[in-house]
């Protein structure tokens, strides 16, 4: 049974020495990268991570300390992974899989010091153990793609939150406009009541979450976006809303049971629909 | 008998794969070797493999334009190879193929294997490596064996050969382009020619003054003219 993000957050929190290095290859597997620990002959760094599924193939070589939570980790680290990172270049292995692309990676805890911070510019991504639970945790709701996730591994110096933030938008938008796009297909926004709309015009409904999400200050939704998201909200795992011909309408799935089928990007839609809807009622208070 | 034409300029490796190959490149880089020339010891020493194997591959090195020498034992990376390890160490690796493949592909050896693959493909690996150790002018044995193996997998991860999934090798296969179907052009279609049977009718007023022959003259004309294509 594959372990979950708040076990694997919590081993990677306190574990040390070699379950430490096991608990950080179990992270980067569980977010869909093929991860293991290295063996002792092959040279001296932890964990090498694998991306083979993407369009440009990538490896990460990764350096695991963790210290008493008064320490830091040091730049030696840095030392040590630039030493070994050619061994995992030159495999013959990974020469003959053609991989695109080699990162460097310290996963640390608690904390990184500014000699290390400072040094591992221009080619060691620094990521805190904070960090990497912050990750497992988005990953869980978003199911970041490899791709996505090399966009991680190519930051230079200390990963932080805001680089997570990055990859999370994308997804975060779109649940924006799922939202917007319910409450312009409910009858009365304002009632908890979730009453449908009738069929309306694809154009119409296009246009209403243009206006809301004005009205609201989201991000401009633009028209393209908004047809993107419909398809969506229609698909078979889904099928939030009926589309006839140019017309659409709520589907008859309860919205209280989205989350039981999308998961965490189910419930955080009703969140946020619910966010919209209160910020509408007290628009008409004021 | 040999093939060797520029022995000067034609080397292989020896006793190495690409692993080694590739850790001395970056080991000249570690040492220092962008800067000035550096010992095979300091080089063996950083790149985690034996003395003696990095200065039996120097020469190699040279030919393909990685390394040059600077003084006597004392050996320094080209521009080019200085960008490759660099790349390397990076883990920028498709940058770093697309630097080898422009460093070695017009190297006098790495030109007529690749020839020899274009003409041949596609070839097993033991016949280049027979046909390289020829080219290069060494016998066929472990020694060199080995280097040349290496040799061909550096051709392979620089895309300039491909190793197919019999691990056979073919020349870096270059998109073709789409064969158009064919369709017959309209000219083609039209090679039948129909007679033209299209009534024509000409009136010719006739006065009593008109000459006969003058009226067999036009008659003629207008025939003629119809019977032109």
């Amino acid at each position: 049974m594959l372990p979950t993000p708040q076990n694997l957050i919590e081993r990677i929190r306190t574990e040390r020495g070699l379950q430490f290095e096991q608990a950080v290859s179990d992270a980067f597997n569980s977010l869909g990268l093929s991860s293991s620990l290295t063996t002792s002959t092959e040279a001296e760094s932890d964990v090498i991570v694998e991306a083979l599924l993407p369009e440009s193939t990538y490896f990460v070589v990764v350096e695991c300390c963790a210290v008493d939570d008064q320490n830091e980790v040091g730049y030696e680290k840095l030392g040590q992974l630039r030493g070994s990172f050619m061994y995992y270049v030159a495999d013959e292995r990974r020469q003959k899989l053609g991989f695109n692309n080699a990162y460097k990676a310290v996963v640390g805890r608690p904390q990184f010091s500014d000699n290390a911070v400072e040094r591992a510019f221009p080619d060691v991504s620094l990521i805190s153990v904070d960090i990497l639970a912050e990750l497992l945790k988005l990953h869980s709701k978003y199911r970041f793609s490899q791709e996505e996730l090399e966009s991680i591994f190519r930051v230079s110096g200390q990963v932080k939150s805001e680089h997570l933030a990055g990859v999370a938008s994308s997804y975060q938008r779109r649940i924006s406009i799922y939202a917007l796009i319910c409450l312009a297909l409910l009858s009365d926004p304002y009632s908890q009541d979730d009453q449908r709309k009738p069929f309306s015009q694809i154009e119409q409904v296009v246009g209403s979450v243009g206006t809301l999400s004005n009205l609201l200050q989201i991000e401009y939704a633009d028209e393209a976006a908004i047809r993107e998201c419909l398809r969506d909200l229609q698909t078979p795992f889904l099928k939030l809303v009926c589309v006839k011909e140019n017309m659409i309408r709520l589907s008859s799935l309860p919205l209280s049971r989205v989350p039981s089928i999308a998961g965490e990007i189910g419930s955080e839609l009703l969140s946020r629909l619910q966010e919209y809807k209160q910020r509408l009622e007290r628009m008409r208070n004021l | 008998m040999s093939e060797t034409t520029d022995v000067a300029e034609i080397a292989v490796p020896q006793m190495i794969g690409l692993n080694a190959l590739t850790k001395i490149i970056v080991g000249y880089l570690k040492a220092g070797g962008e800067k000035g020339g550096v010992r095979s010891q300091e080089v063996a020493q950083l790149a985690d493999v034996n003395p003696n194997n990095v200065s039996i591959n120097n020469r190699f090195l040279i030919s393909i334009g990685i390394i040059e020498a600077e003084a006597r034992g004392l050996n320094k990376l080209t521009s080019a190879g200085l960008n490759y390890a660099q790349a390397l160490d990076w883990g920028r690796l498709d940058e770093a193929k697309n630097i080898l493949a422009g460093t070695i592909k017009n190297r006098p050896l790495i030109e007529r294997a690749l020839s020899y693959v274009d003409i041949n493909k596609p070839v097993s690996k033991d016949d280049l490596t027979g046909k390289i150790a020829s080219i290069a002018g060494v016998p066929n044995e472990d020694r060199y064996s080995v280097g040349i193996r290496g040799l061909i997998d550096m051709m392979i991860s620089a895309g300039l050969l491909t190793e197919e999934k019999d691990g056979n090798l073919t020349t870096e296969s270059k998109p073709s382009p789409k064969e158009k179907p064919v369709i017959p052009s309209p000219s083609v279609l039209e090679t039948k020619v129909q007679p033209l049977n299209v009534p024509v009718n000409v009136t010719i007023n006739l006065g009593e003054n008109v000459d006969a022959e003058k009226i067999k003259s036009i008659i003629r004309a207008i025939r003629d003219a119809l019977s032109e294509k």
